[in-house]
């Protein structure tokens, strides 16, 4: 089972897509730092960088949010994408953790591959996180509740003063 | 009057609470730091540590937000928690107050190193102290407070304005 919206206003904000992008409904997306300022799910993430927290920091600098929509290849279109809200995500290497603990996003190898559109895995510093822990996990967890900040239009998970 | 909700989303979470423990809604709910897993009222806090300053600190940096629903002690239940939204809230050493005061907890004494009071707050100078910022001025003779409430374990916490 893939990313779902659980609760929580998703302030959701339309944006634009190349035609030749395949969106789900759950894929993280982030924002095209080039001319063109479109958005795409974050494994079309052009460059892969040097390791993972490279790549989960890249992402966080770009991170619009999660898709609540899809969008079919061929097709130039909108998609309706969530910029805060708790969302169900499945997390690769799960482990018991506490409300508040930092999720970033995975990739397929845990080096320098793109990341994965639905996958995410605890991090330790808030420049590498797409959002927080609402209730805890336990080890046998494959998905973690996780609250979400976009770091475009709201600044991204914020640690503490 | 205690605590109580008065308007907008509480981003509420389910919070563990050990079976001994009792909770009324409306408490300031922290999060353990021997057993991150479970949170408990604030006045459970067991380090007290040296002054009121240090413990509204060790509360901002634990602080989950206010409880939704009562828990008795001797049953094991998990409580809504609200992590954001507008509480009214007893103050004490109330004074007029604009918009924008950031409130941190009181204890016994307002003063000392005694636990934080469940439901009261107090105006405080810095926001690593605080848990909300105040939304409706206060004058010298109001016994509650309109202020908005933010989780430090799921938002971070009050902010200040770069």
């Amino acid at each position: 089972m893939g990313t779902k919206l659980l609760s929580g206003n998703p302030n959701s904000i339309v944006v634009d897509m190349a035609s030749a992008v395949v969106c789900k409904p759950g894929d993280a997306i982030i924002l095209n730092i080039g001319a063109t300022s479109l958005g795409f799910p974050a494994s079309n993430m052009a460059a892969h960088l040097t390791n993972l927290a490279t790549v989960q920091e890249a992402v966080h600098d770009s991170f619009l949010g999660i898709a609540l929509n899809g969008k079919v290849a061929g097709r130039a279109s909108q998609v309706r994408v969530a910029t805060e809200g708790v969302f169900s995500i499945p997390i690769a290497a799960a482990a018991a953790a506490p409300i508040g603990t930092l999720f970033g996003l995975y990739n397929d190898d845990g080096l320098h591959g793109a990341p994965l559109d639905q996958l995410a895995i605890l991090v330790a510093t808030a420049n590498l996180a797409i959002g927080m822990l609402v209730k805890p996990t336990l080890a046998t967890d494959t998905h973690a509740h996780i609250r979400i900040f976009s770091t475009k239009t709201i600044g991204g998970p914020q640690t503490m003063a | 009057m205690a605590t109580r909700h008065v308007s907008g989303d509480s981003w509420p979470i389910e919070v563990d609470v050990a079976s001994a423990i009792a909770v009324y809604k409306g408490d300031l709910m922290i999060q353990s730091l021997a057993d991150p897993q479970v949170g408990f009222p604030a006045s459970n806090m067991a380090t007290h540590v040296t002054d009121l300053a240090t413990v509204q600190e060790a509360l901002h940096d634990a602080f989950l937000g206010i409880a939704l629903e009562d828990k008795l002690a001797g049953k094991a239940k998990a409580v809504q928690v609200a992590t954001e939204g507008i509480f009214e809230i007893p103050i004490t050493a109330a004074a007029a107050a604009p918009v924008g005061q950031l409130y941190g907890c009181g204890n016994d004494d307002d003063s000392g190193h005694t636990p934080p009071a469940n439901q009261r707050a107090l105006a405080v100078a810095a926001a690593n102290r605080s848990f909300g910022v105040l939304v409706k001025p206060t004058l010298a003779a109001d016994t509650h407070a309109h202020i908005r409430i933010f989780g430090t374990k799921t938002t971070g916490g009050m902010k200040t304005m770069v």
